[in-house]
């Protein structure tokens, strides 16, 4: 088990090299750069930018470099100097920029995420249990309108309504008499009633697949041979339903972990937007429309990273939860 | 409020500011007459400030408020939709120049940090005198050593500025600056330049032509040692002293990027950011005060919220978040605003855009391919562009009514520039004419569509950005579509995002640009108008004559008469700068492009929906929204107040 879990260590760093290669080649492949996304922005809100400054700028941001040097001095100062960069749009270190948003995306996204399972699990048994019934239609239509509702017109929706019949403040996470305060149990209960609308809102999307895999994977498991000899030794059906078919169902859940975490960062930017929450997301969205090269490259960078781990992790957890997994 | 109201607003061309008269002058108080906000009371009283008489200047700037005197406290919310947008943010916290503009002809110059200035004979010499004791936020002096310091030090510093701006030069060589006194500085030109006079009125606030140098000079190698500057740079997670030193001066955009340390001499300072929010107080050295002698301004907080999502900035103003909002409220979402003004307790003000066009389109005469560059240059061709659209049909359906049908000209405010002949030239609508210009020209209908005037299929696309303005240039493409289409030409629309759009003109591989008309505003217009093709990314309607101005006549190919003789009206206008001067350039490039249809306008003039809390006070009741008039801050918003 150690040697295989090493051995997938030494593997990340050649795979994140080439990631971080391919990455940055990606920021810089559409046209133009930082600069002429900069300029372009500031003619549409009517300023006018001369050629002398452009030249200017370009040659302090170092623009006017090959695009291998701009890389090496990029992965140069991470690797040596733990310096991600200067983000062009917001002039402030890359790395300033994304910790301050790291508290309220995780938070955002652990309670989106156990939402979802909380909601997806039982519902997908209960479907598989009592397949064709009532109710595994009411929630399989149910299920697949979530599915098919885009999200952020579920978010404006959510606004709307929060706004004009319960006149909550829009978007955010709290309401502008809290923002300032310290932490208390109005402010809180403040943060609970605007939280659950991106809870609800990110954790539906997920809910709608999960019902569905979940249900699929119960039913295989039900008619498969071991679970009518449990029954007929007499085992309670609810025991066993949990005992057995669901422990292999939840497997798929185990093996989307590597795409959950860096889905925590970047997952649901265009919600995270509409609703104003300040997580990462949006952060993310400006820095490729800007090709802000450094924000962007971390940001990539990192989703990298994060996949990578999460990937391992959720092989790791396979392999302790499933013994066929283990012992193979 | 209903909509039937909006029929009842008058087609105003004139943007006659109806405002209260703002008086300034400066009157003498007695030291006993001034009064401070209640939130700077403890600070005042437990001596951590000094009082009001020894932070405001021995005679500080009275400014007559709008309709009454204001009372103190509250915060004013505001939004941003983007880290440069920062309209809205400027409405509530307005600019301070060393002078500024008169808001209600839009070119007298009156005084502000700069209490005079004079010329001399030959205008090569403009002399500035600043305000006796003004004060930065922190209660260190604002003196010309603050504009030395700007010039010397960070102008002249190849590291910081590696290239001279262009308006600080005159005949091909920069300007020297002297320091006469504590209070006055000069300014000497090589050659004259009445023009610098009114881009310090626009632009001359801090960043521009000064920097809070006792803040600053810790961070310059000049007077820090450059060895624990460049280690102080690298702690706080920059590359080099250049970077932090940046960090420490921002202030042109201080909306889009706080800097919570520089000292401030605006009214408002920003003190913290929590998630989205930007939050700045008042600067409590603040020059100027009211009437009565109660030192400005009268609110206490601002409060800018970053709102990426229009359609949410669109659904917050509507529901009363925001105490001003007006930089992306278009005249399209007009009804929405209309209809919730009650519920959001919020009011809607019809101010002017400061747009002659919202989409002005640009049919490119230097167009690669060489049978639709001989057809582009035909001047029938462009004028029976111009004729085969219905402006009326796109006032009604786009703007309510409300704008004005007209070529891309400038803004009628103020007057001096504008002749309603010139500006609507070509723009009735006569289908029939334009098709009989087409039959002239020899571009007969060969099946569905009409040839080129050689007999080979005819196509050409409009490539456009539809942001600004709301879904307004949509609309105004998807009509002129049907438009021309209507006149037998085979005319497509392609739709790219905005920097993509510059890419494709900029290179030429465009048959037909489009683009918003601002800098519209006279005398402002002359820093940047969009009617000739004085810069690439402005030239859409003749990339390559263009390019031959920009770079002198190095590259691209020579423009034709008409359009050098526009230029150098322009050049003529910029060199001289007098306001005389101005205007007169002002008409020639305005009628050199009706003449020449070198771009195609469709429907301009029309209102941009204000929104203002019913809390908000002293917001004029009529006025212009616009990016080259400083959006608000023309209106003196150190006088806005909440009412309690």
């Amino acid at each position: 088990m150690w040697g295989f879990v090493l051995r997938r260590l030494i593997w990340m760093v050649p795979t994140l090299i080439v990631i971080s290669v391919i990455s940055f080649i990606i920021i810089q492949l559409p046209p133009g750069d930082y600069l002429s996304s900069y300029i372009a922005r500031l003619e549409a809100l009517g300023t006018t930018v001369d050629q002398a400054t452009i030249d200017a700028l370009r040659l302090r941001y170092g623009l006017n470099d090959p695009i291998w040097v701009q890389y090496f001095k990029w992965l140069g100062n991470i690797v040596f100097d733990g310096n991600f960069g200067y983000s062009f749009e917001w002039r402030l270190p890359v790395s300033q920029l994304i910790i301050e948003r790291l508290p309220t995306t995780f938070l955002v996204a652990t309670c989106s995420l156990l939402f979802a399972w909380s909601v997806a699990l039982p519902i997908g048994i209960f479907s598989a249990v009592k397949q064709y019934s009532l109710g595994d239609y009411f929630f399989t239509i149910l299920g697949f309108l979530g599915l098919g509702i885009p999200n952020f017109m579920l978010a404006l929706t959510f606004l709307y309504v929060s706004n004009r019949y319960f006149g909550l403040s829009i978007g955010g996470l709290f309401s502008p008499q809290y923002l300032n305060a310290p932490w208390s149990l109005d402010k809180f209960i403040d943060l609970l009633s605007h939280l659950w609308i991106p809870v609800v809102i990110v954790g539906t999307a997920g809910t709608a697949g999960l019902i569905r895999i979940t249900r699929a994977n119960v039913l295989d498991e039900l008619r498969k041979p071991y679970v009518e000899t449990a029954r007929s030794k007499g085992l309670h059906p609810m025991l066993l339903i949990l005992k057995y078919p669901v422990r292999i169902a939840l497997n798929p859940f185990v093996s989307s972990m590597g795409f959950i975490l860096p889905g925590m960062i970047s997952g649901e930017v265009i919600v995270s937007i509409v609703l104003n929450l300040p997580t990462t997301g949006p952060l993310l969205y400006a820095a490729l429309l800007s090709q802000d090269t450094y924000l962007a490259g971390a940001f990539v960078l990192m989703l990298a990273v994060l996949t990578v781990i999460g990937v391992l992790i959720s092989d790791i957890l396979l392999a302790w939860l499933d013994p066929r997994i283990r012992l193979s | 409020m209903t909509l039937s109201t909006i029929g009842g607003w008058s087609r105003r061309l004139v943007g006659t500011a109806a405002l209260a008269t703002l008086l300034l002058s400066t009157t003498a108080f007695g030291a006993a007459a001034f009064q401070q906000s209640p939130m700077l009371d403890a600070a005042v009283a437990d001596g951590s400030l000094p009082p009001i008489e020894q932070r405001l200047p021995p005679e500080p700037l009275v400014v007559t408020p709008v309709s009454e005197v204001g009372s103190y406290g509250g915060t004013a919310r505001a939004m941003r939709s983007s880290t440069e947008e920062f309209g809205d943010a400027t409405s509530v916290v307005g600019i301070e120049s060393l002078t500024r503009l008169n808001a209600e002809d839009g070119a007298t110059i009156e005084p502000n940090l700069a209490q005079s200035w004079e010329w001399s004979n030959d205008d090569k010499t403009l002399t500035m005198t600043l305000r006796k004791g003004l004060k930065w936020s922190d209660g260190e002096p604002f003196t010309t050593a603050d504009i030395a310091f700007w010039w010397d030090d960070v102008i002249n510093n190849a590291e910081l500025t590696p290239t001279m701006p262009g308006d600080w030069m005159s005949a091909g060589e920069p300007m020297t600056v002297t320091v006469v006194d504590e209070q006055t500085f000069k300014l000497d030109f090589k050659a004259p330049n009445r023009l610098i006079e009114l881009l310090i009125a626009r632009d001359g606030y801090q960043g521009q032509i000064f920097l809070p140098a006792h803040f600053l000079k810790p961070f310059h190698p000049k007077y820090a040692d450059p060895a624990k500057l460049a280690e102080m740079a690298k702690a706080a997670g920059y590359a080099t002293w250049a970077e932090l030193f940046a960090q420490k001066a921002l202030s042109d955009d201080v909306f889009g990027v706080a800097n919570f340390d520089s000292p401030v001499i605006r009214a408002f300072k920003p003190v913290s950011a929590i998630g989205s929010h930007l939050i700045l107080e008042r600067n409590p050295f603040y020059f100027k005060v009211d009437t009565e002698g109660n030192q400005l301004p009268y609110i206490d907080k601002v409060d800018v919220d970053l709102v990426q999502n229009p359609e949410v900035y669109t659904l917050k103003a509507s529901s009363g978040e925001a105490d001003l909002a007006l930089e992306n409220t278009t005249i399209t979402q007009m009804p929405v605003f209309i209809d919730n003004a009650e519920k959001g307790g919020y009011r809607v003000l019809e101010y002017s855009a400061g747009f002659t066009n919202i989409a002005n389109m640009m049919l490119n005469q230097t167009v690669a391919d060489p049978d639709k560059r001989a057809l582009f240059q035909d001047i029938r061709f462009r004028k029976a562009l111009e004729i085969a659209i219905n402006r009326d049909e796109i006032n009604e359906l786009v703007f309510f009514g409300l704008g004005t049908p007209m070529q891309n000209s400038i803004l009628p405010i103020g007057g001096r520039c504008w002749d309603e002949a010139v500006s609507k030239t070509n723009t009735q609508f006569d289908p029939d004419g334009a098709k009989a210009l087409l039959d002239e020209i020899g571009m007969k209908m060969d099946g569905e569509w009409r040839t080129l005037p050689n007999g080979k299929p005819f196509k050409f696309t409009l490539t456009y950005w539809p942001g600004e303005g709301g879904d307004a240039k949509r609309k105004i493409v998807e009509l002129t579509q049907t438009y021309f289409r209507n006149i037998g030409l085979n005319f497509d629309v392609r739709e790219v995002e905005r920097s993509l759009y510059f890419e494709f003109t900029t290179s030429n591989q465009h048959d037909m640009g489009l683009w918003h008309a601002d800098s519209a505003t006279d005398p402002l217009w002359v820093t940047g108008p969009k009617i000739i093709p004085r810069t690439q990314r402005h030239g859409a309607f003749a990339t390559l004559w263009a390019t031959w101005f920009e770079t002198h006549g190095e590259k691209g190919e020579e423009p034709p008469r008409d359009m050098k003789d526009a230029m150098a009206a322009w050049e003529k206008a910029k060199a001289t700068g007098t306001p005389e001067a101005l205007v007169e350039g002002c008409k020639a490039v305005v009628k050199a492009n009706a003449d020449g249809a070198w771009t195609i306008g469709t429907v301009g003039a029309f209102p941009q929906p204000l929104i203002v809390s019913n809390a908000m006070r002293n917001i004029p009741e009529q006025g212009m929204a616009s990016w080259d008039w400083g959006y608000m801050a023309r209106y003196h918003p150190e006088q806005f107040y909440l009412a309690q």
